[in-house]
């Protein structure tokens, strides 16, 4: 795969940066050129950047998204204790839905879908955790914010059968006509879900 | 209306003709770019081949890059296909467009020659027919088959790996919601093609009458009622799916079920009357197109007559001169023909060179 580079220290250089995500052998290789070129400093930083970082973001202990403190400031702000609570997949989810500024409420991060194919089950996810802050009474309600895949839709048809016997409001979001789309191309599994998620005017 | 197509550096092709848009009969020897000529366009339409999964077998040899542009003068519209090795990319009026989004613009069903074949003795091959034609009429119908598919695989892999039947349940409700919708298409799609096939092919074969229905148990349920019906056979088949490992029910089992009076169409269809049934089932969906408002189907058949008798395939131009088609044939005899009820290409070394309405440039050996 790494073929006629005769040192072995670049070589491991490069298989390393090659478990990156989205990262392949050329990619790799130009990085790793560009790490060679740079002033001893300059790649001083970069290691301590990537150490600091790893060892100062962690889960938080709540809602499992990133924070650098023990619990995030989401989970800590006493403003945002409105009852409601809006299940993610990922981390990137919480700062997708947190720039929109319109939820305020807490979030739970599962830490992926469930998927067979890949060997997630629900032991997998955090939805033994979820189904501990659920339990606790503290919520009214329950946003099942995941993807409108297979996969996602399927966990939320398993979410919604754990959560239903507690009896707690179960909601999920939209999925519809996105902004600037003409009806008349728009296909038709779009086309439903938004005449079945229409609104009172 | 008429069309431009500009190709370049794709397979052996280079082509710069303005064409009549209505039946076009493409006539060329072997290896002249015949079949190339239909997956440039078909390219267009699916941003894949129908021959290879390979962008960099496409290109002519020695280029890096291949272009492809359809221009329709008289409403100055222009759509360009820019194809390299790693990419392709699909513009509308200057405009990146995604292949699905054209092709509710410019829906496209190809029959192919040596690929169609295996039709009589695999129904994996007659599923594929069912899908292409919808694919062709409904583009939304690729992400149907594609969430179908999804469950199928998570639901397989879920009961191999010995899930709980309450962990395994939200991919049963996603399995049987999926392919409910994947039998209602495969079924609007034949009861409405039915009719047309059926006496095409009286018209073709008077002895032979056809009777096409999907093949699955259940084809006689009501839409609204599959899914439950589907949910029961799933449950039926529980233990023998623990057992096996496999899903025993749902639309990757279905056929294209074609009986005559004396048996199964596929047991005893020639080569020339699979053809024909292509042909026949071509047209019936392009017509099916036109009933529903649909825009104009465009049709690619790759050598139309290859193994039909001449007298059959002068019944068959007449339908398909009602659609937007293009033909391809390598019997020089079409050149000649005075009752081609289109327009007439020939095709050598990959360039195009009209033939003048009267006949053939070169009167000779067919």
């Amino acid at each position: 795969m790494i073929t006629g580079i005769p040192l072995p220290t670049v070589q491991r250089l490069i298989r390393v940066l090659m478990t990156l995500p989205g990262v392949g052998p050329r990619t790799a290789q130009r990085l790793a050129m560009h790490v060679l070129q740079l002033p001893p400093l300059e790649v001083q930083r970069l290691v301590e950047a990537i150490q600091e970082a790893r060892a100062s973001v962690r889960l938080c202990a709540q809602c499992f998204s990133m924070t650098e403190d023990e619990v995030c400031a989401v989970c800590r702000d006493p403003q945002r204790a409105t009852g409601v609570l809006c299940v993610v997949e990922a981390p990137l989810n919480v700062w997708a839905i947190e720039r929109t500024g319109v939820f305020r409420g807490h979030y739970h991060v599962l830490m992926g879908v469930l998927s067979p194919l890949h060997g997630v089950g629900p032991e997998q996810l955090k939805i033994r955790e979820l189904m501990e802050r659920l339990r606790s009474g503290r919520y009214q309600e329950v946003v099942l914010a995941l993807n409108p895949t297979v996969e996602g839709e399927a966990t939320c048809t398993y979410l919604a059968a754990q959560i239903k016997p507690l009896g707690i409001r179960i909601t999920r979001l939209a999925a519809g006509l996105p902004m600037g789309a003409d009806i008349e191309y728009v296909d038709e599994l779009t086309l439903t879900r938004a005449l079945q998620g229409r609104l009172d005017l | 209306m008429t069309w431009r197509w500009k190709i370049k550096g794709f397979r052996n092709l280079d082509i710069d003709a303005e064409l009549d848009e209505s039946l076009t009969l493409v006539v060329g020897p072997n290896a002249s770019g015949k079949t190339s000529l239909l997956e440039a366009l078909y390219w267009i339409a699916y941003g894949r081949s129908f021959r290879t999964r390979s962008a960099a077998a496409v290109l002519r040899h020695g280029h890096t890059a291949a272009n492809v542009q359809i221009e329709w003068p008289s409403s100055l519209e222009k759509v360009e296909l820019q194809l390299t090795a790693s990419a392709s990319k699909l513009r509308y009026q200057g405009q990146p467009i995604s292949f699905v989004e054209w092709r509710k613009r410019w829906p496209l069903l190809y029959i192919g020659g040596r690929e169609w074949a295996p039709l009589s003795n695999r129904s994996l091959w007659r599923r594929k027919l069912l899908d292409e034609s919808l694919l062709a009429l409904f583009p939304e119908y690729q992400e149907w088959r594609r969430r179908y598919r999804q469950a199928w695989i998570q639901r397989t892999h879920a009961l191999m790996a010995g899930w709980s039947a309450e962990a395994r349940r939200p991919w049963d409700e996603a399995f049987i919601q999926a392919g409910a919708k994947v039998w209602e298409a495969r079924n609007y799609l034949i009861r409405q093609v039915r009719e047309v096939v059926r006496s095409r092919w009286r018209f073709l074969f008077p002895q032979e009458d056809l009777e096409i229905q999907l093949w699955s148990p259940w084809v006689t349920t009501w839409e609204s009622q599959l899914p439950s019906v589907f949910q029961e056979a799933l449950r039926r088949a529980e233990s023998e799916e623990k057992n096996t490992g496999r899903c025993q029910v749902g639309p990757h089992r279905d056929d294209l079920a074609v009986r005559t009076t004396s048996g199964s169409f596929w047991d005893m269809a020639s080569a020339g009357q699979v053809r024909s049934f292509l042909i026949v089932w071509a047209d019936a969906v392009a017509e099916m197109a036109d009933k529903l408002g649909k825009v104009p189907m465009l049709l690619l058949i790759d050598d139309f007559d290859a193994e039909i008798d001449l007298p059959r395939a002068r019944l068959v131009l007449p339908w398909l001169a009602r659609h937007r088609a293009i033909l391809t044939t390598h019997r020089r005899f079409w050149l000649r023909a005075e009752d081609f009820p289109g327009q007439r290409m020939e095709i050598r070394g990959g360039r195009l060179i009209p033939v003048p309405v009267s006949g053939s440039p070169r009167a000779g050996s067919s």
